[in-house]
């Protein structure tokens, strides 16, 4: 009976200890994301190339309407998308709800300003890259 | 520009990112493909101009008024002005005129306004 609870106690903890470090294993630092649901309120305009010889980026300000992971103190945040392959910001329009996933340990590779979402004599604390950006949805979406 | 690309194009096809974390220094693999590019730039450019070039930096913080991306070196500096592009191929990109002067700073990465 002891040894029965005793491997029943060493699997769980193996599959504890599996769920809690398999598929965020090398991804995860503490402090890395700032995950936030927000609002679109400007897409600025896209560069005029996409990644190469250059690295450029188009920005958002989105609207924070709750900080998931991170903190973020604000109640706007203008954020860089890089551009290349494909235009991540293309079907995104001014109010739509969006789930933003920022790399804190990111700056941008160039500092990029389109004169609509950041001028260039801004004054700039941090700046902020993205990750991703995906469309939020609801329980009625689906 | 062809070093750069050809460099930075053969890191990517090995499976690094376009840009990650630099860390660990601007050479080294987790840095990104484009990030190695740039110091791969600046060895080359080193050969060219003779003297040590320590980094390549893009600046593009004028491009939305002027059109012009500067390419700074240690030791010299090429502003690159840039046509608009054709709406019949909005990924093309033509260089309209390139200006050879002093550089208006050391290059720098992560890069500054």
């Amino acid at each position: 009976m002891k040894l029965q609870v005793l491997r029943i106690a060493v699997i769980s903890f193996a599959l504890l200890t599996l769920l809690t470090s398999s598929g965020t294993a090398g991804l995860r630092k503490d402090g890395q994301w700032l995950i936030f649901e927000g609002t679109v309120v400007k897409v600025g305009k896209a560069p005029p190339a996409v990644c190469g010889v250059l690295a450029p980026y188009r920005l958002a300000k989105y609207h924070v309407d709750r900080v998931y992971e991170g903190s973020y103190s604000q109640s706007e945040i203008v954020v860089d998308h890089l551009f290349c392959k494909m235009d991540v910001l293309e079907d995104f329009k001014v109010g739509d709800k969006v789930i933003v996933v920022i790399d804190l340990q990111k700056r941008p590779a160039e500092i990029w300003n389109d004169e609509e979402v950041r001028r260039k004599d801004d004054k700039i604390k941090r700046f902020y890259v993205a990750k991703s950006v995906s469309r939020a949805t609801s329980c009625c979406d689906f | 520009m062809v070093g750069h690309f050809l460099y930075e194009g053969l890191k990517l096809a090995n499976g690094s990112p376009f840009t990650g974390d630099i860390r660990n220094g601007l050479s080294n693999g987790e840095a990104g493909a484009h990030v190695n590019a740039l110091v791969f730039e600046g060895k080359i450019m080193s050969g060219f101009t003779g003297q040590k070039e320590k980094l390549a930096e893009r600046r593009a913080v004028d491009y939305a008024k002027t059109g012009v991306i500067n390419f700074i070196y240690t030791s010299v500096q090429y502003d690159v002005t840039f046509k608009t592009q054709t709406p019949s191929n909005p990924n093309s990109v033509t260089v309209d005129k390139i200006s050879k002067t002093k550089p208006i700073r050391a290059p720098q990465y992560p890069p500054g306004p």
